[in-house]
């Protein structure tokens, strides 16, 4: 249960966020070691019970991974995704639990610097939520 | 879902790239007494010839159904792999590959955390391949026949080109003659020929060929059907026929718009827009009525005025101030926010007009005014540039002969009625293009539908030409052999969910979607994003591979259940 429950997932673009996780191994950046990616063929297709899903089963924070405005492959997935979390942003506090915890972004297939850079910022938001509960 | 089907996990080393910063053995050991999976093989290197062999044949002699492969990124190999599963004769959808080299070992630094991420993903991955469903490519036939909306020099070049390649084309143009707004042009600064005899040569080529039909005054009224096949209406003097084709070609140009609104003047004898000017021009008789005599006129070009300055429009000014400049010797000015001399030719065109002597403004913020009296205009200009500090900046007044005003380049007036029966989206400047680098730009957001030319951004005939190229080879790539692959089945739904709320057909990108009792894709249309099953209220819609069970069992698998 305490390994499950400091768990990040990432859904991610296979479009670009995946390509951009790969440019971050290739880049030789480290990652935090509680990252979970899964793979999406856009994230028009992260439901808002996927995410909800992840939360209910202990994840501590989920991203989601899109492409850039005006640039998904599918025209408008990328902006049905923000609509989703932004959507659920709402839901999360009305649960009781931080909307930190939940955040999109926005990545090109070459932006290897900015995927560990949200990654670790996540892995940083959580661990001070964590200490503000103790 | 299948529990029982047989799981092969191969590991690939990488030649050691991936062996030295994880365990395998370690991996190989976890997996097989985590029990599940029926075959475990380590590689060295999975893309080489003799090893995917090796693979190959691995996989026959063990019955494998669903494989795993842990080693390099999907974005590398998996096609390959889907090959050498399909040899095998296994479905291409069974295969899963685990990114343990990307995004474990190169992020990882130490080896107990990389081995130990390692070991996640693949269960991660088993876990995916267990839940996998097959789905089969099938071949529809294509209809090899293309129809091309517009019967300008965009349209001209990719029927043309189409013919070339072995299409019949049919040209549909709502005017009575071929050619369209190029025939207004008297002189083009990026081809040497007149463009009024370019353009009628492409039309006496068109003419002779007998792959293309020509329909004027014939407009497109109704579209239905899928890429290779498509049903297309069209109407002629009244007349309807339908029209078997396999793509659509749009290029119906654009059109322009004198935005009297950002100027305050009208249009007048002595105030023209550029098209105008162009026309005087064509004409020797007219344009020596104008410019010819002992007096030299002097002329002003405007651009920048109505936004920002185009790159066409920019062209225009610069080509036919020189013209003037040359032939009759006018006194020529140019006001501009800025040089848009981005394309070819057009920074050689802007130094030669400096050389010659015309003047040019660079305003940037504070745009000409314009005062009239009588038939006389005066414009009274300023110069960034030539700003004098406290004193500010000092305004030149030029008596007009000419005002030479930028229009607007607009879309074409049947452009929205055309848009909606193809069902096509627009771009972000009310065009057809989608400024967007995971696209083709010739192709629409609509499979089997092309834009070329002016119709998805004003460009010049190089590029119209161009253009017109790129979709003719998209249309052959899509078209030939006379078949087309298409999934069959991927998209599924449960139609006792479905209460016709039609959200998915409002939500999807591609126009794929639609509807008799219950919502239905055309699978030729769908290309598997997943927007409308994520959309969907009743949870009727699924995509397969993408399903909510599936995603939902990757998930348990990850956050251990």
């Amino acid at each position: 249960m305490e390994k499950a429950s400091s768990k990040i997932v990432v859904f991610c673009c296979y479009q670009s966020a995946y390509e951009a996780a790969d440019m971050a191994g290739t880049m030789g950046l480290s990652l935090p070691d509680n990252l979970n990616v899964v793979r999406v063929p856009c994230t028009g297709k992260v439901d808002t019970i996927h995410i909800l899903r992840a939360f209910e089963l202990g994840a501590e924070g989920v991203i989601v991974l899109a492409c850039h405005d005006e640039n998904c492959k599918f025209l408008t997935g990328n902006i049905r995704a923000r609509k989703r979390v932004e959507y659920l942003k709402g839901i999360l506090e009305e649960i009781g639990l931080e909307k930190e915890r939940l955040e999109i972004y926005n990545l090109a297939p070459n932006m290897g610097h900015r995927f560990a850079e949200v990654a670790s910022s996540m892995a940083e938001n959580l661990k001070k939520l964590r200490s503000a509960e103790v | 879902m299948s529990e029982s089907a047989k799981i092969g996990v191969f590991f690939c080393n990488c030649g050691k790239t991936i062996s030295e910063r994880i365990d395998i053995k370690k991996l190989k050991e976890e997996v097989q007494s985590a029990g599940g999976v029926q075959c475990i093989e380590e590689f060295e290197s999975l893309c080489r010839k003799p090893e995917q062999e090796k693979l190959s044949s691995l996989m026959k002699k063990e019955g494998v159904e669903r494989v795993v492969i842990a080693g390099c990124s999907p974005k590398l190999y998996e096609e390959l792999f889907a090959r050498t599963l399909k040899e095998a004769g296994i479905n291409p959808e069974f295969l899963v590959i685990s990114n343990i080299r990307e995004q474990c070992s190169w992020v990882f630094p130490e080896k107990d955390t990389a081995t130990r991420k390692a070991l996640e993903d693949i269960r991660q991955k088993v876990s995916r391949a267990k839940s996998l469903e097959a789905f089969d490519e099938v071949d529809v036939p294509a209809e090899q026949k293309v129809l091309a909306i517009g019967g300008g020099i965009a349209g001209l070049e990719t029927a043309l080109e189409l013919s070339k390649l072995g299409f019949k084309v049919t040209l549909i143009e709502k005017s009575s003659a071929l050619g369209g707004r190029t025939l207004k042009l008297n002189k083009s600064y990026v081809i040497e020929e007149n463009p009024k005899d370019y353009v009628q040569a492409k039309v006496d080529l068109v003419n002779k060929d007998d792959n293309i039909e020509i329909l004027t005054e014939t407009e497109l009224v109704k579209l239905n059907g899928s890429p290779g096949n498509f049903t297309a209406k069209i109407k002629q003097s009244g007349e309807k026929k339908d029209l078997n084709v396999g793509a659509i070609v749009v290029a119906t140009g654009l059109s322009t718009r004198f935005p009297r609104e950002s100027y305050g003047i009208d249009l007048s004898e002595k105030v023209v827009t550029q098209l105008q000017l162009e026309e005087i021009l064509a004409s020797p008789e007219k344009s020596d009525a104008r410019f010819k005599g002992d007096n030299k006129a002097h002329v002003l070009f405007v651009t920048g005025m109505i936004g920002e300055d185009s790159k066409l429009s920019t062209a225009s000014a610069l080509k036919n101030a020189l013209l003037l400049k040359g032939k009759y010797d006018c006194l020529t000015y140019v006001a501009c926010q800025e040089m848009k001399v981005a394309g070819d030719r057009l920074e050689e065109m802007y130094r030669k007009a400096r050389e010659e002597g015309v003047i040019f403004f660079k305003y940037n913020g504070n745009p000409p005014s314009f005062v009239t009296n009588g038939s006389e205009i005066k414009a009274v200009v300023s110069d960034y540039f030539l700003s004098a500090g406290e004193k500010g900046i000092p305004q030149v007044k030029i008596p007009c002969d000419l005002l030479v005003l930028e229009e607007n380049l607009v879309p074409t007036e049947d452009f929205a009625a055309l848009r909606g029966t193809l069902d096509i989206k627009l771009g972000p400047r009310g065009f057809f293009q989608q400024d967007n680098v995971h696209q083709v730009p010739v192709k629409s957001n609509k499979s089997g539908i092309f834009l070329v030319g002016s119709c998805r951004q004003p460009m010049d005939i190089v590029e119209v030409l161009a253009d017109a190229g790129s979709a003719a080879t998209q249309i052959v790539s899509l078209l030939s052999p006379g078949k087309i692959k298409v999934n069959d089945n991927r998209w599924t739904i449960e139609k006792g969910k479905c209460t016709l709320c039609l959200t998915c057909v409002r939500f999807c990108p591609h126009g794929a979607i639609g509807w008799t009792r219950a919502a239905e894709a055309s699978e030729g249309l769908c290309q598997a994003c997943g927007v409308c099953a994520s959309e969907c209220p009743a949870i009727a819609i699924q995509v397969k591979n993408y399903t909510n069970d599936q995603i939902l069992t990757e998930l348990e698998e990850i956050l251990n259940k």
